[in-house]
């Protein structure tokens, strides 16, 4: 593969650090060299409809194929098999990230331009065996109405899947992004840690929307880091609907314009034996900023979720708040939250609220006294806990997911 | 009859909250428990709803002639048994049309909820997340209406309600009464049983039914109020 030499020679210099850098320090510990970093490869197709059918199953159950987007990219292991660019306006770059290398020589400024490359050995990992990606720019004063959707599949066993997105949207622009990240089911032992960054330039705004249904052979660590200037914003939806065995995940946004705002909320699901860690965290660097993190997570069965949320602030006029609730529904599941609320300047104001509990008896009794039985009645409520109607996504994707939480429910108890 | 509990003992734990109570309701026919605050009226509705908590020591539900005593509560709701709460939870999340097209079987029922006084933006409000004491009444009373329950228990529809809002719940419970449904009708206060008229009284005290009568024994609850109850006789005489 053709790669531009700075690249080359950051992978190099990656990997020398590697061995002595440090272990992650949340999530469950796996061996990151156990996976086959060989890049598995496969071959374009032209139309959605010539996509292998357990690739459409996929992009299926994500429900992805149900929305109106201006494009699609869907990307199997090391390779973007397909790109629908239906309805893009000009002057929007949506690219395969190795070509976009390749043709934009100003990505290396992006490269690893907002997540520490130097953080932990998996920093390091992703930054000496990545491949694929999506690149994506908007161009100043675009607003999009409609989202552009990327759909990621991890489609061979034991593979580690390290694709590096980066998304770049101009001045005055707007864009929503959904991205789906799936396996399908016969996949055993894969990783996936896709890394994402995402740079918001003045008076810009980014939703980036993340559906990720797992098999449960699997480990995922997805990274991202987000830059944000002058009156930029910020909105993360993170869903996992089906968690893998071990998922860690932090994303940290960098308020660094004035007057920026970040929204990132997520919806996390525990199942089986599952080990999920995540987090979110905001820097407030820039004054007059702010920040709101929501989290909700249902632990099922013997499932372990520990909720991270972080806000740093270190400059007048800065906001924060958190709000981070969770659900124990399995007899031997486990929940924690760790609010952090970092105040380095006297003129923040930061909030967290978390509770942790089961379902109100109350409210079981009072949807059975109308004709629901014990399993619908739950899982409405479960449903209604993690209300996915409030991330203001596209009604097919709401409809969807919230079809696959009652569906869990109800299987799960 | 339609619908009697038969010497019902209720326990929570192991404290025996009801004891032998009994009481009837024929089809058509409004029955009123009425007794002061913390003498079980509310345990009585639960038990008869199926809440898990209360333990039935003793004592049958019967509704048509099948004994619904140890049905969960989603059976009883589907034969027929509905119950009113005197607090509906909040829910968050759960979105009141979505309750509503499941209880109303995706029937139309616009009519009926903006005759109870709700605009349509009340749909996609969560269910009685921020409703008035007003609205959660309504809104039992409306679910009552799509239900067509066999036997309604209304547990106080009409404490914390502006007068309005008891005129239209008043509406309500006349309206199931005439299309031969059974109406048990809990509260401490006589005003609601004075547009409504009930057939017979229960009053009930310390777990117990301790009168039984006619309209007439209102007005003497109106008049002495529970204390005299307390002392067993009074309300057995004229005058207090």
């Amino acid at each position: 593969m053709k790669e531009p030499e700075w690249l080359t020679s950051l992978r190099k210099r990656a990997l020398s650090m590697l061995d002595k850098a440090p272990e992650p320090k949340y999530g469950a510990k796996i061996d990151f060299a156990l996976f086959d970093k060989n890049p598995v490869v496969h071959d374009e197709v032209s139309d959605i409809s010539e996509l292998p059918s357990d690739v459409a199953k996929a992009l299926d159950q994500l429900a992805l194929t149900k929305v109106k987007a201006l494009g699609l990219t869907v990307h199997v292991d090391a390779s973007t098999i397909l790109k629908e660019l239906l309805d893009v306006p000009k002057g929007v770059v949506i690219m395969d990230i190795e070509e976009a290398l390749l043709k934009y020589d100003e990505l290396r400024k992006y490269w690893f331009g907002v997540f520490p490359l130097t953080l932990n050995k998996l920093s390091l990992f992703h930054a000496a065996y990545s491949r694929g990606g999506v690149f994506i720019r908007v161009p100043r004063g675009m607003r999009l109405k409609k989202p552009i959707q990327s759909c990621f599949i991890v489609s061979s066993s034991k593979y580690a899947q390290l694709p590096h997105n980066i998304i770049i949207a101009e001045p005055e622009s707007e864009v929503h992004i959904i991205t789906g990240c799936t396996a399908p089911r016969a996949v055993k032992e894969a990783f996936h840690a896709g890394l994402t960054e995402v740079y918001i330039m003045k008076n810009a705004r980014v939703t980036l929307t993340t559906i990720e249904i797992w098999p449960y052979d699997m480990h995922a660590r997805p990274l991202a880091g987000i830059r944000v200037e002058e009156g930029g914003e910020f909105i993360e939806n993170y869903i996992l609907l089906k968690p893998p065995r071990t998922l860690q995940t932090y994303p940290t946004a960098v308020l660094k314009g004035e007057k920026s705002t970040c929204l990132m909320r997520s919806i996390l699901v525990g199942l089986k034996k599952s080990n999920v860690d995540s987090g979110s965290a905001v820097y407030l660097f820039g004054e007059k900023s702010r920040a709101k993190i929501v989290s909700r997570a249902v632990a099922f069965h013997e499932s372990r979720i520990a909720q991270r949320t972080k806000i740093w602030s270190t400059k007048p006029g800065t906001y924060g708040y958190v709000d981070c609730r969770g659900l124990i529904i399995g007899e031997k599941a486990s929940l924690s939250t760790y609010p952090a609320l970092i105040a380095d300047h006297k003129e923040s104001n930061l909030v967290h609220e978390s509770a942790i509990g089961r379902i109100a008896e109350e409210e079981l009794f009072y949807l059975m006294a109308r004709g629901l039985s014990e399993e619908e009645a739950t899982g409405l409520l479960i449903r209604g806990f993690l209300d996915p109607g409030i991330l203001n996504l596209p009604p097919e994707i709401t409809k969807e997911i919230e079809r696959v939480i009652q569906l869990t429910a109800e299987q799960a108890l | 009859m339609l619908f009697s509990v038969q010497r019902l003992t209720v326990a929570i734990g192991n404290k025996v909250i009801l004891s032998n109570v009994s009481i009837s309701v024929d089809r058509g026919e409004i029955v009123a428990i009425m007794g002061p605050n913390g003498s079980g009226k509310t345990t009585l509705a639960y038990a008869i709803m199926g809440h898990p908590r209360y333990r039935i020591i003793k004592g049958r539900v019967i509704l048509d002639g099948d004994d619904i005593t140890f049905l969960p509560p989603y059976e009883r709701a589907r034969r027929g048994v509905f119950l009113a709460f005197q607090h509906p939870p909040e829910i968050h999340g759960v979105k009141l049309k979505y309750l509503l097209d499941f209880i109303s079987k995706n029937k139309d029922y616009m009519n009926m909820f903006k005759y109870l006084g709700f605009s349509e933006e009340f749909l996609h409000r969560d269910l009685n997340v921020g409703f008035s004491g007003g609205e959660k009444k309504r809104l039992e009373v409306l679910q009552m209406l799509l239900m067509k329950p066999k036997i309604a228990i209304l547990d106080e529809p009409d404490s914390g309600v502006d007068i309005d809002s008891i005129r239209l719940i008043a509406k309500a419970i006349k309206k199931l009464a005439e299309e031969k449904s059974g109406v048990l009708l809990i509260t401490h206060y006589t005003k609601l049983a004075r547009y409504l008229v009930p057939s017979r009284v229960y009053v009930m005290f310390n777990g117990r039914i301790v009168a039984s009568g006619d309209v007439e024994l209102m007005n003497k609850i109106d008049s002495c109020g529970y204390q005299c109850i307390d002392i067993g006789k009074c309300l057995l005489e004229e005058g207090c």
